[in-house]
């Protein structure tokens, strides 16, 4: 059986999903964004909850994100998602109203509207790209920025003396009554591209049941920011990153002890 | 149209570099003007069926292409890839 | 007959947004106007009208909470005092870059920084000139009673609407504060879903086969596109100005001296028209009931009648640059104004009015 005999009889058991525009992403080669991005889509397209759907970008290099997602999209404020989000859902309580947010966003000019909404137990998704890195801007410290790790604004490495130190996200909202699935993604290989979206998956099904804010954060490469090649970046951020952010669910109200 | 992402170069040839025996035959076809060349699919390759063309595309990138005949369909190329550029085929034997 | 009752300024916003069909108001408490959320807490629309009430954490959460809301297609507003209109220029901006209708209430106090609770008229510039960045305007409507407060949340509305832009409500201490009787007009119901999705299309109502999915945003890069949905806005804006002009007038027929007043302070200034006719000076006031877009138009005419304008402000004088602009030299401009909570009486304005015009 040759591959053009394959191509014509064979099942197709991966292909991209039409919840994706036919735009071509701006984002680097190798970027987290674009992984992210699919398994979002899938996950709209699987649960039929396309017209369903409204999306919230942030400021950021996913500012963009509104580009390759067949939903509509409301494109907030740099930090304000979660407040968009608040009123979306509480307006029309019948739709998914997920925000996508990465850590200079969430983490830093962001952190008082993701708090309180988590605090509310607002039932929407929030979806935070930590790569560690201002992306869009060039490559500066964000606050999740490792100890000893060059960016452009700490060109010698974050010292905590000088730069405080990362700050991690996933279980400190975890601590507040109103959040329902707190849980870390990765999506650099393909074991943990699945488990990244059953959890957005889950995430999803979660906001509809009136439990409070679910949360996925992917643990993401910048490779560009980090100058490294997209296979490096991910290696890096295993090697590094996955220590300080580990992988797996931090919250799960529903889930049986 | 989406253009082949079988490198003609390639074509025919029998790549050995890992043999898997299962029950399935896979293919994919990439869509090599929207493909970066990050590489990341290849690294996620079971069975080594994917390189960098030598070719460029016209955005000047090294595109990803299928090598040889061990693919198994198991799709970790495209749910990885960035840019959703790649279809995988599958058949049973 | 229509029902009337006595209450505050602020409590008439609230009374109004239910009574309007508004689907949605975020707020954060700060004197002087925090009547206005309080009395949406305790009228629970939720339970009758459906009106989502929410308390946010700040200013800067609750106006982007209104852009939220706003994509949507939704009623929605929010209210607050000077300062808390500062973290809001932000989200006005985007609200205005958005295209997006709302309705902002802001009842001033004396600033600048923290500044007084008390009563002033200081956030003119700020709420008429832009306050955030870039080439924006919002629609500026000063009431000067409680009755107003109730009549101007739908007009508001009706104007954010027809124009898809964020409306600014700018009242004072004063107004929010006064208890005056209030006639409540027939209620309007909320809108359907259906009527909103046919009346804004462009809203984020979820992508539906029948048409392309929305995007609601600011951001254009590239430079021709910025600069051509600049032109777009101004022509709006300038649209706007033909057509959205609301003064009124006050023994102007034959005047020879023009006080300009808006808000609370043109009350004061009706007294002192009266007092200044009594003692045989023909004066008249014109009161903008648009800030923007501001009457110029008006102005200018009855440059060419009086023999001078006086523009009276509870600020330090900002309103006055527009009305010199609208005169363009055609007859002396003066201006009187306190500030910090302090409010001119006739008297004292009627003694500024003299001195300028060299009257006895």
């Amino acid at each position: 059986m040759t591959i053009e005999d394959i191509k014509k009889h064979g099942d197709i058991v991966y292909r991209k999903t039409p919840l994706l525009t036919d735009t071509v992403m701006h984002y680097c080669p190798g970027c987290s964004h674009g992984t992210v991005h699919k398994l979002i889509a899938e996950v709209i397209e699987e649960m039929g909850i396309q017209q369903d759907t409204i999306a919230i970008s942030p400021v950021g290099c996913s500012v963009f994100a509104y580009n390759y997602l067949n939903v509509d999209w409301e494109q907030a404020a740099h930090g304000r998602a979660p407040a968009l989000a608040t009123a979306t859902k509480r307006l029309n309580p019948e739709k998914y109203v997920f925000t996508y947010q990465g850590d200079g966003d969430l983490a830093s000019i962001g952190t008082a509207e993701i708090i309180h909404a988590c605090s509310r137990g607002e039932n929407i998704v929030v979806i935070f790209i930590n790569n560690g890195i201002y992306g869009m801007t060039g490559g500066q410290m964000a606050p999740t920025t490792l100890l000893g790790m060059k960016t452009a604004t700490t060109p010698y490495g974050r010292d905590a003396k000088l730069n405080g130190f990362p700050l991690v996200i996933a279980p400190m909202i975890a601590q507040l009554d109103g959040t329902a699935y707190i849980t870390r993604q990765a999506v650099h290989t393909a074991p943990a591209a699945r488990k990244a979206k059953a959890a957005i998956r889950k995430a999803f099904e979660y906001s509809q049941k009136g439990i409070g804010l679910s949360f996925v954060e992917i643990v993401a490469t910048c490779n560009s920011g980090w100058k490294m090649s997209p296979v490096a970046a991910n290696k890096w951020m295993v090697e590094n990153m996955f220590p300080k952010y580990p992988l797996g669910d931090i919250k799960d109200v529903l889930k049986k002890e | 149209m989406i253009p082949s992402g079988i490198c003609p170069a390639n074509k025919g040839k029998t790549q050995t570099t890992k043999q898997h025996n299962m029950a399935f035959k896979g293919a994919i076809e990439i869509d090599t003007q929207k493909c970066k060349g990050c590489s990341v699919c290849i690294d996620n390759c079971p069975t080594g069926s994917i390189q960098l063309s030598k070719m460029v595309n016209s955005k000047g990138y090294h595109y990803a292409e299928m090598i040889g005949e061990a693919c198994v369909g198991c799709s970790n190329c495209g749910i990885v890839c960035p840019d959703s550029v790649i279809t995988v085929y599958r058949v049973k034997i | 007959m229509a029902e009337k009752i006595l209450m505050k300024g602020n409590e008439a916003i609230a009374i109004s947004a239910i009574r309007n069909g508004v689907d949605g108001y975020f707020g954060y408490p700060i004197t002087p106007q925090s009547e206005v959320m309080e009395t949406l807490m305790k009228e629970k629309p939720w339970e009758t009208t459906g009106m989502t009430v929410l308390q946010a954490e700040s200013e800067t959460s609750s106006i982007n909470m209104v852009y939220g809301g706003a994509c949507t297609g939704k009623k929605v507003m929010t209210s607050s005092s000077s300062p808390g209109l500062s973290l809001m220029c932000e989200g006005i901006s985007y609200l205005a870059g958005a295209e997006l209708p709302c309705l902002i209430v802001n009842v001033m106090r004396g600033g600048p920084g923290l500044g007084t609770i008390q009563p002033s008229q200081s956030d003119y510039n700020q709420c008429v000139k832009g306050g955030g960045h870039g080439d924006y305007n919002a629609i500026v409507i000063a009431p000067a009673s409680a009755q107003d407060m109730y009549d101007f949340v739908d007009w508001g509305f009706d104007l954010a609407f027809r124009h898809r832009t964020p409306v600014i409500l700018l009242a004072d201490g004063i107004v929010g504060q006064m208890m005056e009787k209030v006639e409540l007009h027939d209620p309007k119901p909320r809108m359907t879903k259906e009527e909103i999705r046919a009346a804004a299309p462009w809203a984020t109502t979820g992508k539906t086969s029948d048409r392309k999915y929305n995007i609601i945003t600011s951001l254009a890069l590239e430079s021709d596109v910025q600069e051509k949905f600049n032109r777009k806005l101004q022509e709006k804006y300038r649209h706007i100005c033909e057509t959205e002009v609301k003064y009124t007038e006050y023994m102007t027929e034959d005047a020879e001296y023009l006080l300009v007043a808006f808000g609370c302070a043109s009350r004061i200034c009706e007294a002192v028209v009266d007092q200044l006719r009594s003692e045989g000076i023909k004066a008249g006031m014109l009161r903008p009931v648009t800030l923007f877009p501001f009457p110029s138009k008006r102005i200018a005419e009855l440059s060419g009648q009086v023999k001078s304008m006086m523009s009276l402000e509870l600020n330090m004088g900002q309103m006055v640059a527009d009305v010199r602009l609208a005169v363009n030299g055609a007859c002396p401009v003066g201006f009187y104004g306190r500030q910090g909570g302090n409010i001119f009486t006739p008297d004292e304005i009627s003694e500024e009015f003299k001195k300028f015009n060299n009257l006895k």
